[in-house]
């Protein structure tokens, strides 16, 4: 099955062995010629899941038999996070909210809690916090601004908007029983950035992204929250982060 | 002594720093200064720690030996440290 479609401001023609990933994204069809194509075959659904139980039984987690369509989906969105960036555009794993036109990343290690603090900055404004997408947004340097866009790759509560928004902060979550922030340098920004950054696994990637990862280091500003799941976490990010 | 990895080297703020790359790449950041830099890229290509103490002595002047085996030594910690050496 294939089709196109826009996502990260280019038009990426999908041709794939299952329809399942044509249904996870059809809010994002697009008209036009593609900008670039990819295709999966059934080796990639097959490293996708060797390179997933590898993972599971590192950090001792249970084997979910997942369908081919689904790891299709993400080795789908392997190979386009890989060609984006050509476009100076790169896979980022944060939760992200865009309010009054202003994008805020929030980012952790799994588990840690981004999509309950940005439900909370919902809960807290209401209909003026858009969740650009709540798992794996596209981010774009484009010139002198950093521009986070939505994708079909929206987490499990499939949180998600076609739109884009110029990136005004990143902000990395740390679970606390009291909540504060900091500013932080882009310096010690910097490594947790880089483990959230999709790994492309080629020197050619690597170095590419890290160019990207320079760039967007003078691009936002950086925090560290410290925070509990009291609607006064969102408040205190919300209030600090758009303020500067 | 080997480094048992790909390295790639990119600016990174006011310095350097130093990835693995490859499937099972850890995500490890090496944080380098540009001497720092220089002194990994030689080790990165073959040098033995001893030859590349003894670069920076024929390259700069000024340098005494112990400064620059300490430069070097301090850049093999951090590799090793990351895991990134096999002896």
């Amino acid at each position: 099955m294939e089709n196109t479609y826009r996502i990260g401001n280019k038009n990426i023609h999908i041709k794939s062995v299952f329809p399942r990933v044509h249904n996870l994204c059809k809010d994002y069809l697009a008209e036009g010629t593609a900008d670039f194509s990819v295709e999966t075959f059934q080796e990639d659904i097959d490293k996708e899941r060797m390179r997933y139980e590898e993972a599971c039984l590192k950090e001792g987690k249970s084997i979910i038999n997942y369908s081919d369509g689904y790891l299709e989906g993400l080795a789908v969105y392997r190979k386009i996070a890989s060609k984006m960036l050509d476009y100076d555009t790169f896979l980022f794993h944060g939760s992200t909210v865009c309010v009054d036109g202003e994008a805020f990343i929030f980012t952790a290690l799994s588990g840690t809690g981004k999509s309950t603090h940005t439900a909370l900055w919902r809960k807290l404004l209401g209909d003026k916090a858009v969740m650009i997408n709540d798992d794996k947004p596209l981010i774009e340097i484009a010139g002198s601004k950093a521009v986070v866009y939505g994708t079909p790759y929206d987490g499990k509560h499939h949180l998600s908007t076609n739109m884009s928004a110029p990136v005004k902060a990143i902000c990395i979550l740390e679970r606390a029983e009291k909540n504060s922030i900091e500013t932080i340098s882009p310096d010690e920004a910097f490594p947790m950035l880089y483990q959230q950054t999709y790994n492309t696994e080629t020197s050619e990637g690597a170095a590419k992204t890290l160019a990207l990862l320079n760039k967007l280091l003078g691009l936002c500003d950086f925090y560290v929250l410290h925070c509990n799941m009291d609607i006064e976490a969102a408040k205190l990010a919300y209030e600090t982060m758009r303020s500067k | 002594m080997k480094i048992n990895t790909n390295l790639v080297f990119a600016e990174m703020g006011d310095g350097f720093v130093a990835v693995p790359v490859g499937d099972a790449a850890k995500r490890i950041v090496i944080r380098l200064n540009n001497t720092g830099k220089e002194i990994c890229s030689a080790l990165v290509d073959g040098l033995t720690p001893d030859q590349v103490v003894s670069n920076i002595l024929n390259e700069y002047d000024g340098v005494d030996e112990e400064t620059a085996r300490r430069g070097v030594e301090s850049v093999v910690s951090k590799l090793r440290d990351a895991g990134l050496i096999s002896e």
